[in-house]
């Protein structure tokens, strides 16, 4: 990476107590992002992908902990924040998009007025200017007719509009960095590509670095730089978009693309990932997806594999993945 | 198309609308839907939310009486049923939801979950009930061990397998599976596919599969209904459709919907602005005509009626055959629909 990373997460742990023992969560987790780049994190349920999105704004829901590992952003060690820097940094330096437009926005308070808080928690405006400043974080986003909208309710809002809202909410103390959760999950297939859309064109044109999650592939194909692939708390692969597509290194990525349905295959004869996703208090050993993987060995049961780098800059967390 | 000796289901007019805001608002969810299901076959029914997708399903179920229109199902007019009669009338069509976890009683084990269509239409009963249950949940992929087990004791997919399960205790000849993987992770939804085709050819089942998975539709079913605002805009053979969809809204549909391949992905662009129309305040003429790159005068003012085109392909656009032919001209980008 030519471009020094903007944030950058280092063996991040993050464990959950159960009973008499521990759920981990996120397990060793390490990766960058630098300005302008779209990093997809893709992962089905229990992956980690949320949970590691929650501990950059340290906001790891309780009884769960950040045991372990840094999270640096712009050069300082987020770890070592007073509730205070961390108060300031969420919003005016990394801001979150929160899934379900329906359930995020203040149902009895204006657009404007939720957007008008942000700005005067962040910046000593006048309250005149920040009501022009929230109508200019509408319009950045799409939103027609600002001026009126900006004083309208959630209600008012169709889904779409909702979640550039939301959008607009997480832009207006200017952060570098947008942490999307699902962002495009709740609303329907013709309004996502406008959502995405736009989150392209704010990392294009204005350099904002996006942390995007998400279990959809086909929403990673069309907006990411470079994906990583989550399973299991663990980062399975992360590779450049095109590289994951065209040859994918690790066994998991490989199978949960094949498994997409689609009209070249013939009805009834997808390939099939065996076995459902594990539960994250009783691992398999080894490599957490040995049990499923049609490619596994005796090793993969008894060591767990190290993230690797392979070809194409592509690290991998798999024996078999060649190192071509 | 299907010559008429196959056909199962016949729709048609059929409508239903709910009141909404204390009944000061009318909300036409399903307004006069036309449609035909052959014996065995899949047919794809797409749409947003708010389209009526999940609305028509139950209607032609009767588990919500509609407003107008007749469902005809192997020659009996559904409708017309009286209640002890649809009660029996039941074990030719059921459904299969779309989260196991909400559509499964928790406080039952799986051998009554599975067990009790087959007991309310006296099918089975003792030793002959539990063997039948054992074969049911053998031929969705669990294990008899399974039976005594409470929903809870399952991850979501085998869950869903139990809902299969309990739909295709009483051998129906017709399913409405209303977005049955949409709620599963994504290395087990194809696991639940292939089952559903399992036993589709297993039985010669047919089914009414609501998805918004375009690339899922284009996988599964032989044809494809594509509703907007409780209408049915276009109905095609899925080859079509897939290739050729022709309707304005079935073409950014499939324009929008994201491939997993990165070279295709990003030439997918947005077409539509953000605003739906709510069914409670629909557009004049086409519903679509708001959204629509292709507007004219007419289209504002008369509603399109459905028209074959070719064979089994219909439209209700008014400039259907142009757009066929690929010699209709945008007339500018659409007005954002504000209210």
């Amino acid at each position: 990476m030519t471009t020094p990373a903007l944030l950058k997460v280092e063996d991040l742990v993050v464990d959950f107590p159960r009973g008499e023992g521990v759920v981990r969560a996120v397990n060793r987790v390490s990766f960058q992002v630098a300005p302008g780049e779209i990093v997809g994190l893709v992962g089905e349920s229990g992956s980690g992908k949320s949970t590691t999105a929650l501990a950059l704004f340290g906001l790891v829901p309780p009884p769960g902990r950040w045991t372990d590992g840094t999270i640096s952003f712009a050069g300082d060690l987020l770890s070592e924040y007073t509730e205070e820097q961390w108060r300031r940094v969420r919003g005016a330096g990394l801001a979150y998009v929160p899934q379900e437009p329906g359930s995020a926005l203040n149902p009895v308070m204006s657009i404007g007025s939720q957007i008008v808080d942000v700005i005067r928690a962040h910046r000593s405006v006048t309250r005149r200017e920040a009501w022009a400043q929230a109508e200019a974080a509408l319009a950045r986003v799409g939103i027609p007719d600002p001026d009126k909208r900006v004083k309208e309710y959630a209600h008012q809002f169709s889904g779409g509009m909702k979640q550039r809202a939301l959008i607009a909410l997480a832009l207006a103390a200017g952060p570098r960095l947008l942490v999307a959760d699902e962002p495009t999950t709740a609303i329907d297939v013709t309004l996502q590509a406008g959502i995405l859309d736009l989150l392209t064109s704010l990392a294009r044109k204005e350099g904002m670095a996006v942390l995007l999650i998400t279990h959809d592939l086909g929403v990673v194909a069309s907006v990411c730089d470079r994906v990583m692939v989550m399973y299991a708390g663990s980062v399975v692969e992360d590779a450049v978009v095109d590289a994951l597509f065209s040859t994918p290194a690790h066994p998991y990525t490989a199978a949960l693309l094949s498994s997409m349905p689609s009209a070249e295959v013939a009805r009834g004869e997808l390939p099939v990932i065996p076995g459902q996703v594990p539960d994250l208090a009783c691992l398999p050993s080894g490599c957490a997806f040995h049990p499923r993987c049609a490619r596994a060995e005796s090793r993969c049961s008894t060591s767990h594999p190290e993230l690797r780098t392979v070809e194409n800059g592509t690290r991998v967390a798999c024996f078999l993945a060649d190192a071509r | 198309m299907t010559q008429s000796s196959d056909l199962l289901l016949e729709v048609a007019g059929v409508a239903k609308s709910f009141a909404t805001h204390g009944g000061r608002r009318i909300v036409h969810a399903v307004d006069g839907v036309d449609l035909k299901v052959a014996r065995g076959e899949i047919l794809g029914l797409v749409g947003e939310s708010g389209s009526g997708k999940t609305t028509l399903g139950r209607s032609i179920l009767r588990l919500l009486a509609p407003d107008r229109g007749t469902v005809r199902f192997d020659g009996t007019d559904v409708l017309g049923l009286s209640g002890a009669q649809m009660r029996r009338f039941r074990r030719r069509m059921q459904l299969i939801f779309q989260d196991p976890t909400s559509s499964l009683n928790p406080r039952m084990r799986v051998r009554s979950l599975v067990g009790e269509p087959l007991e309310v239409h006296g099918i089975a009963r003792g030793s002959r009930l539990r063997e039948q249950v054992a074969d049911l949940l053998e031929e969705v992929g669990l294990d008899a061990g399974a039976m005594d087990l409470m929903p809870h004791e399952f991850s979501g997919g085998q869950r869903q397998r139990i809902a299969i399960a309990r739909a295709l205790a009483v051998r129906p000849e017709f399913v409405v599976c209303d977005e049955p993987v949409s709620s599963l992770d994504v290395s087990v939804q194809a696991q639940i596919i292939n089952l559903l085709v399992d036993l589709q050819q297993r039985h010669g089942l047919a089914y009414l599969f609501i998805a918004h998975d375009l690339a899922l539709v284009s996988h599964f079913c032989d044809r494809v209904v594509v509703l907007y605002l409780g209408r049915v805009m276009e109905s095609a053979p899925k080859e079509v459709i897939r290739t050729r969809p022709t309707h304005p809204y079935s073409q950014v549909l499939y324009a929008a919907s994201p491939v997993p391949d990165p070279k295709q992905a990003r030439r997918r662009k947005a077409l539509l602005p953000d605003e739906i129309p709510s069914p409670s305040d629909r557009p004049s003429g086409c519903s679509f005509h708001p959204r629509c790159r292709y507007t004219t005068d007419l289209c504002r003012r008369e509603v399109p009626g459905l028209r074959e085109l070719s064979r089994g392909h219909m439209v209700a656009c008014h400039h259907a055959e142009d757009l066929l032919r690929g010699i209709c001209e945008p007339s500018g980008a659409p007005q954002t629909h504000n209210r």
